[in-house]
């Protein structure tokens, strides 16, 4: 009942709330002493750092070590310029920030060459490196004893007070959660940063670029934590190495995954705990550290999900509107809906560099080979695809399709052979083939799982639109009208595909065949000209099939050629208008359907020698009078 | 010429110490793909309590191993429990907050039991040899001679015995393993258990060169840590290699190079070794690429 309340009414909470927190925040100072201002002044700095991480792992995918350095980065830049070199605190402010962005784009630069857990390693190590470099540049850092007495920034002739100091944290906190919120909610960064956090390989197949935009991420993540590390230079007017440790690193990182990651307010939550417990157990000096490690790991087995996780899970268990049982599971036939005129149209096909007349060859691959240490999956396979057309790709079952696939589209690098799309050779990373015009659908369903149907389709925007990243932030008028605009189009699009009742609903409680529709479409929003699908059909009932089919044949008709890799036969045979076989690595056959369907070797390679008395032909020629 | 011979066995004595936390590591992470931050906790756990056992009651040596090794194999198990239920339970990256709070409690109840004092214990044997200017002591070369004892026992448990096998099919799949009638969780245990018992075994090692204290695991840990990225995940001969290397940079870095680097770059360089090994050979250099488990 209450959660019912709270669904319905959630703006008006969420903002209530807010106001109610931003006052309760303003008035505070007016009944607190010295020491709790200077406490929730901390307090606030560990918040926006805490967020600057959530923005890194929460978001991005990027496991992080190194928040606690780079905070440290920014604080030691604004005290040295400050102290040593008598620099303006305000503009040391800005430097400070600069500086511990840079040092993150550096680390991010490594995620070219690692990833995942490694990253987390290298983050490690580098913040090691700069906790010794801290330590042992002692005429710049003061070495282990830190430096002291470092000016405040002044508003006009007066320095900042500790209740002046408190007022900027928390206008800190509040910039840093409300950009964060505009970049990662509402941006096209934002979503790129979750799709490669959610599934990288789908990611790039749509165009996303993954060094650029964890580079991007993890840079303006460094640049939040250069801040609130200026900021507690400035509070505390006193810092040392141990501000740096990995001790406080890890802290960070329980804050966020207590409190939630990839969620605004859990990483709050959780540094607001820590800090509760802290205060809770000082009393008791000597065991303070071993009471912390043991609520830490106590915590871990009551709610191993994090708070925010655990009441988020509490939360869509009673208000489930989604319940399984309630979806109509019949997916609509897009024949009904979709007409050429409008995808063109919405797809901003006509822009399209890559248009090949009709009927001429728009892929050409030829004498691809990839081997995988002794096996050779690929013999030198020739493929032409025409464009305007539908064009089969089948064999059995290690074959190479899928490898011929990954070659094509750069996921694979081959070994020989030359691809040319369009005339031009095929980019060398994967992540341009997008924009080159070729995009895949994945054989297993490679959806953003975590965000919502409508993102996934917004996250094919990503290349679309020209205004920067820092106008997101900020929430300037015109990133805000460039968003808007791509909500517009995205609505429509499922509208066209009739799951806009299901928009926000998360993607992957779709039934099966919707996320397969799902994906089409979200590889459509990149504008294609070639759509390779893989497997398509796979787990899709009868009807689904037929739906699947004229879906197709109106995509090819809006003129997206397409190569389609399928096992099911009679689909195959009723849709496309050429099929080239593959066995083995090789190609054994190719032309229109029935030219395959009575050629002996494709016959022998899908059924084997021994049955050859059986009327082959009769049996798929009623297998596609069923699906025609 | 004589330094740099001195540093080369200072650097090979405490890179197989670094070579067996490297070990420990290999043994936890092979079977649950688990970066145990309380690994360096095992090393103090294994010093100060076989302090306790040498010095406080007078335990023989050979006893000594054997209560360090019956301890550590508690230690091992019990902090399997903490670690790993709520890993198995939600995933994810539980593992981190899990090792460090095993890590933090460990390293703190160390404290309350023994202070924050340094403590020394006999060397095994007194005494030293000596070539020229060089010296080497006895602990230096029981050291050596048990690390590669403890290596070949390693090497051949994981390839003569069940447990052993049963450790390397985990590794590849939990999944496989159980159909193939592993015990998962049991396999999972004992690689714990091994894992403190190697590494306090070295903590009870270098305890006589080094002074033994509660918070000795953080940078022994670390380092071991590296030696693991050095010489390779996966690979027990690589884990030792490893461990070799960061012992002789760190210790040359201090000793022969003193003159050119300041002597407290010594952790830096074998941070940038670790920086560097991750970005050019992320495999170390006998191991096999970290693989998410299927």
């Amino acid at each position: 009942m209450t959660l019912d309340f709270i669904k319905h009414n959630a703006r008006i909470i969420r903002l209530t709330s807010i106001f109610i927190v931003a006052l309760i925040v303003f008035i505070a100072p007016q009944f607190l002493d010295r020491y709790w201002t200077f406490f929730f002044g901390a307090l606030g700095i560990t918040i926006i750092l805490a967020t600057s991480l959530n923005l890194a792992i929460g978001y991005t995918g990027l496991v992080s070590i190194v928040h606690s350095g780079l905070y440290g980065v920014g604080a030691y830049t604004v005290a040295i310029l400050v102290k040593e070199f008598g620099w303006s605190p305000w503009i040391a402010l800005s430097m400070g920030v600069i500086a511990a962005a840079f040092v993150g784009a550096i680390i991010s630069l490594t995620t070219v060459r690692v990833s995942h857990l490694y990253f987390a390693i290298v983050t490690l190590a580098f913040n090691a490196i700069i906790v010794e470099v801290i330590r042992e540049s002692r005429d710049l850092t003061g070495g282990q004893i830190g430096i002291f007495s470092i000016p405040r920034p002044a508003l006009g002739a007066e320095k900042l007070d500790d209740r002046a100091m408190y007022y900027l944290i928390w206008l800190g906190v509040l910039f840093s959660l409300w950009s964060l919120h505009n970049l990662v909610d509402n941006s096209r960064y934002g979503r790129s940063f979750r799709a490669l956090k959610s599934n990288e390989p789908a990611a790039i197949a749509l165009g996303i670029n993954p060094l650029g935009y964890k580079m991007l991420s993890f840079s303006l993540s460094a640049g939040m934590a250069g801040f609130a590390g200026v900021l507690f230079a400035y509070l505390n007017q006193f810092i040392s190495p141990q501000l740096v440790g990995l001790e406080f690193g890890l802290e960070l990182f329980v804050a966020v995954l207590l409190g939630g990651s990839g969620t605004l307010l859990g990483p709050i939550l959780g540094v607001v705990f820590l800090a509760s417990v802290r205060e809770f157990i000082k009393d008791y000096a000597q065991y303070q550290q071993l009471l912390f490690g043991s609520v830490l790991i106590a915590t871990m087995f009551l709610i191993p999900k994090g708070i925010w996780g655990e009441l988020k899970a509490f939360y869509v268990k009673q208000t489930s509107k989604f319940n399984p049982d309630d979806i109509n599971p019949t997916i609509s036939d897009p024949a009904d809906y979709l007409d050429p005129a409008t995808i063109r149209s919405l797809l901003e096909l006509d822009n399209n560099q890559h248009q090949i007349e009709t009927g001429k060859p728009i892929l050409e691959a030829q004498g691809v080979v990839k081997s995988f240490g002794g096996l050779q999956a690929l013999r030198g396979v020739d493929l032409a695809v025409n464009a305007g057309t539908i064009h089969g790709l089948i064999g059995p079952n290690g074959s190479g399709k899928s490898t011929l696939i990954n070659c094509l589209t750069s996921s694979m690098e081959r070994n020989e052979g030359s691809i040319v799309y369009a005339n031009q050779n095929t980019p060398r990373y994967a992540y341009r083939v997008a924009k080159s015009g070729m995009v895949r659908v994945f054989q297993i369903p490679h959806l953003f799982g975590d965000m919502t149907v409508k993102e996934n389709i917004l996250t094919g925007f990503h290349g679309r639109g020209n205004v920067d990243p820092i106008s997101y932030i900020m929430g300037l008028p015109y990133a805000r009208r460039e968003e808007a605009e791509m909500q517009r189009i995205a609505d429509r699009l499922l509208e066209v595909a009739g799951l806009q009742d299901k928009a926000e609903m998360q993607a992957n409680l779709l039934p099966h065949g919707q996320q397969r529709l799902l994906e089409v479409l979200r590889a459509l929003t990149v504008s294609p000209s070639l759509l390779i699908l893989d497997e398509p059909a796979t787990g899709l009932v009868t009807r689904e099939v037929q739906a699947l089919g004229h879906l197709l044949e109106k995509l090819r008709d809006s003129g997206i050629t397409i190569l389609l890799i399928e096992h099911n036969m009679a689909f195959v045979m009723s849709v496309c208008d050429r099929v080239t076989v593959l066995e083995e690595g090789e190609k054994i056959a190719e032309g229109t359907p029935t030219e395959v369907q009575h050629n002996q070797r494709v016959i022998a390679a899908y059924l084997g020698e021994s049955v050859k008395g059986i009327d082959i032909e009769k049996t798929m020629q009623e297998a596609v009078e069923r699906y025609a | 010429m004589d330094i740099f011979i001195q540093s080369l066995i200072g650097g090979i004595t405490v890179g197989a110490i670094y070579g067996l936390i490297a070990i420990g590591f290999n043994l936890i992470f092979s079977t649950t793909r688990v970066l145990n931050f309380a690994q360096g906790e095992y090393l103090a756990a294994g010093a100060l309590v076989g302090y306790t056992m040498s010095e406080v009651w007078n335990w023989s040596f050979g006893f000594v191993i054997f209560g360090v090794i019956a301890v550590m194999a508690v230690v091992g198990v019990v902090s399997e429990r903490l670690i790993m239920i709520p890993v198995r339970r939600v995933g994810g990256l539980a593992w981190i907050l899990t090792t460090l709070g095993a890590s933090i409690v460990m390293r703190n109840g160390l404290v309350v039991l023994y202070g924050r004092e340094p403590y020394r214990f006999p060397a095994l044997s007194d005494g030293d040899i000596r070539f020229g200017e060089v010296v080497i002591r006895h602990q230096q070369i029981w050291i050596i001679v048990a690390a590669v004892v403890l290596l070949i026992l390693n090497e051949l448990f994981a390839r003569r015995t069940f447990f052993g096998k049963a450790i390397r099919a985990t590794a590849h799949s939990y999944d496989t393993a159980a159909l193939m009638g592993i015990p998962v969780g049991l396999t999972i245990s004992i690689s714990f258990a091994l894992s403190a018992i190697v590494t306090g075994l070295a903590g009870l090692l270098i305890a006589p060169i080094v002074f033994a204290d509660a918070n000795m695991g953080l940078l022994f840990g670390l380092k071991g840590f590296v030696a693991v990225i050095v010489g390779g995940m996966g690979s027990a001969r690589g884990a030792f290699v490893g461990g070799m290397i960061v012992g002789i940079l760190d210790t040359f870095v201090r000793s022969v190079l003193s003159d050119v680097i300041p002597s407290g770059y010594g952790n830096l360089a074998v941070f940038a070794l670790l920086a560097a090994m991750l970005l050019f050979r992320p495999t170390g250099i006998m191991g096999q690429a970290i693989t998410d488990r299927h």
